[in-house]
């Protein structure tokens, strides 16, 4: 009876993610067109045995010829921690046994590139994300108990899909960091470092972790915080330091950038619509001093969200939502697929925690970067692969006026979420309660 | 045994302050390389090596130079090794923008433009020299671009073109049409790889001897069905930029 509801489970659960799977599949030939060049370029350069970061090098030189006065320094291409080499470089071998001539081809510094590739590409970039999106769903189901419910939140979440099957590889340093924290929770340190480790090397966030991991071990008055900091480490150093230069040049760009995305440091756009600003001063605005003021900004809230979770009673999984809450607000860059890494702690926090606040907490924070991205992009460009005709491509593409509206509130609303939620996590309750709205409604 | 429980439990008990401080050293190197930082920006903006811009009209075509050339201040010469700042027969507005920034700018606008040929520009800058010669045609602008080496070395240069698409403009280069069938009419952009070899000889200065320089790459713009209108209209914009130049030394 007990092996037959089990079985039953069991099939439901392969149902369950076979259907996740097919989905995402189906949506493959959807991409970003900025980073759809990127993964080619990833592609066509590990198959010919180069490395993306002497690419990178090159591009940026180029691009800082091509934009003359501009201060856009670098070319936007492989700008990441080294992990996707070894990740990908088996799968653009077997991509080059079928196009073993094509070469890399990149659009000029500042021009939006269109490139067609094909669908096979497509199929072997997005292949290590989409099951890093089942690992992670997996993870959901036994840090839960088993909470079909929770793994159903994530797999069906539409922003996930979106970010997974259509745009970036942010699922991959999620999964590994959710593996940390399942290996950490378990006690099984040195490997959570190892996994913690790989998911920095992935995309750079998951770093915001590793104080809190020694913190938890710090508070447990144990030494072993040294051995993880040094696994961590040492994993680290292993695979970056043969790609060093190129690491650095990747570090510098991402600090270099301007503010972009979910952030109110992106109020600089408003100078380039209203105008208020000399060329050079926007320039400088951009370039120099908000990614100088937003590099305080971080320092100040990671310390000071480090120096009250060290001293609070509550679970790991909170305390790691609750970092990369603070992530959030302070970031400088802070893109829609970022958010994914919130996801899987909101849903944590709502299987254990429920309140009908958090639910909408939950939703808010990936329903705002979702219309984000249709309104920014816009969203219709991801259809290029399909159509280059521009009115469909641009067509939620609205007037900079009326895009610089919409984009402001959403950031607004955005930033109130992420406030709500923090304080709703610190205090237990949130400044704005739905609740009581609804309430106050009904009555 | 003893000493190491004791520090663990300090390090415990006061780990939020341990972060504060931690915290003020890491503010503290954030100020320290806030100066740093900011002028290794400004080197960044100055490091660009040549850009020049050309919108081509209905009536007039405009050259926009955008040139960093770090230290050394260029030198933008005639034929006759005159500094160019205006081209005989042409009407020309100029704006030289160099006189105390190594970055220097320059917009050249021919209005009233007939068919002829003339020099655009003669450069000389870090051993290399580039001469362009415009000839301008009934609805078509070739550009011919002579490059010298000034020592005895291989030479690799990339140009990289940016080319803006009108239905009725067309771009051939050396005679070739680029933009014709084109899934993507917006935008091309072409790397071109030039080797020089090294039977010049190496000259001290090479201001003067660009006759015998080798043909180096031409540009044509060919436009058709020119609107017969007065209004300034843009048949072709191309951006071309100067980098990656390799040099191989002898061996």
């Amino acid at each position: 009876m007990l092996k037959d509801k089990k079985r039953k489970i069991n099939k439901r659960l392969v149902l369950l993610i076979l259907l996740a799977l097919g989905i995402r599949f189906a949506l493959i030939n959807l991409n970003h067109p900025l980073d759809l060049q990127t993964w080619h370029g990833l592609f066509v350069d590990l198959n010919q045995e180069q490395s993306p970061y002497s690419t990178l090098e090159k591009l940026t030189y180029e691009a800082r010829a091509t934009q003359g006065v501009g201060w856009s320094q670098y070319y936007m291409y492989f700008a990441y921690p080294p992990m996707l080499i070894p990740i990908y470089y088996p799968l653009a071998k077997l991509y080059g046994v079928f196009y073993s001539t094509e070469q890399i081809n990149f659009s000029i510094a500042g021009v939006d590139p269109y490139p067609q590739v094909p669908l096979l590409l497509n199929f072997l970039f997005k292949l290590p994300i989409i099951l890093a999106d089942i690992g992670i769903a997996l993870l959901l189901y036994k840090m839960t108990k088993r909470s079909e419910k929770s793994m159903v939140a994530y797999l069906f979440n539409p922003l996930v899909i979106f970010v997974s099957a259509c745009w970036m590889f942010d699922s991959i340093a999620v999964f590994f960091l959710l593996l940390a924290t399942y290996l950490f929770e378990r006690k099984r340190y040195d490997l959570s470092a190892v996994a913690l480790s790989f998911g920095f090397l992935t995309k750079i966030i998951p770093i915001f972790a590793l104080p809190l991991f020694c913190i938890e071990l710090i508070r447990k008055k144990s030494w072993k915080f040294l051995r993880y900091a040094l696994v961590f480490g040492a994993v680290s150093a292993l695979v970056i330091l043969p790609f060093w230069s190129g690491v650095k040049l990747s570090l510098e760009f991402q600090s270099a950038r301007e503010p972009s995305g979910l952030t109110p440091l992106n109020f600089h756009y408003m100078f380039g619509i209203f105008g208020g600003l000399s060329e050079q001063s926007l320039l400088q605005l951009k370039f120099v001093i908000l990614p100088a003021v937003a590099s305080f900004i971080l320092v100040i809230g990671m310390s000071l969200i480090y120096a009250y979770l060290s001293k609070k009673e509550i679970s790991l999984r909170q305390k790691l939502l609750m970092v990369f809450l603070v992530y959030s607000i302070c970031a400088k860059n802070l893109h829609e697929p970022h958010v994914l890494i919130l996801i899987p702690f909101l849903i944590l926090e709502l299987n254990e925690r429920y309140s009908f606040d958090k639910k909408w907490q939950y939703r808010l924070l990936w329903i705002l970067p979702f219309i984000y991205a249709i309104v920014a992009v816009p969203i219709t460009r991801f259809l290029y692969g399909y159509t280059m005709n521009m009115n469909i491509l641009y067509l939620f593409g609205l007037p900079l006026l009326a895009k610089g509206v919409v984009i402001g509130a959403v950031v607004i609303m955005f930033h109130l979420v992420l406030w709500n939620a923090l304080i709703t996590l610190i205090r237990g309750r949130p400044v704005v309660s739905l609740e009581e709205l609804r309430r106050r409604l009904k009555r | 045994m003893k000493k190491s429980k004791t520090t663990i439990r300090y390090i415990s008990k006061n780990i939020n302050k341990i972060i504060i401080a931690v915290s003020y050293i890491i503010l503290f190197f954030l100020l320290l390389g806030l100066v740093p930082g900011i002028l290794y920006q400004e080197k960044l903006a100055e490091v660009g090596i040549w850009q020049e811009t050309r919108e081509v009209k209905n009536d007039s075509f405009i050259i926009r130079y955008h040139m960093n050339s770090g230290d050394n201040k260029p030198t933008v010469l005639t034929s006759s090794g005159d500094e160019l700042l205006a081209v005989d027969g042409w009407e020309s507005t100029i704006e030289k923008n160099n006189d105390n920034s190594p970055r220097s700018m320059w917009d050249h606008t021919f209005r009233n433009v007939v068919a002829s040929s003339f020099i655009i520009h003669n450069v000389t800058w870090d051993n290399y020299q580039l001469m362009q010669t415009a000839r301008l045609w009934e609805n078509q602008v070739t550009f011919e671009y002579k490059c010298l080496s000034a020592e005895n070395e291989n030479m690799q240069l990339t140009l990289s073109l940016k080319h803006r698409y009108d239905n009725y403009s067309t771009l051939t280069f050396d005679n070739i049409k680029i933009n014709e069938n084109q899934e993507n009419k917006l935008f091309v952009r072409y790397s071109v790889k030039l080797e020089l070899d090294n039977t010049f000889a190496a000259k001290k200065n090479v201001r003067y001897s660009m006759d015998n320089a080798l043909y180096w790459l031409r540009l044509t713009f060919y436009a058709e069905n020119i609107p017969a209108d007065n209004n300034w209209h843009n048949i072709a914009k191309l951006t071309m930029s100067y980098s990656l130049i390799e040099r191989e030394s002898q061996e």
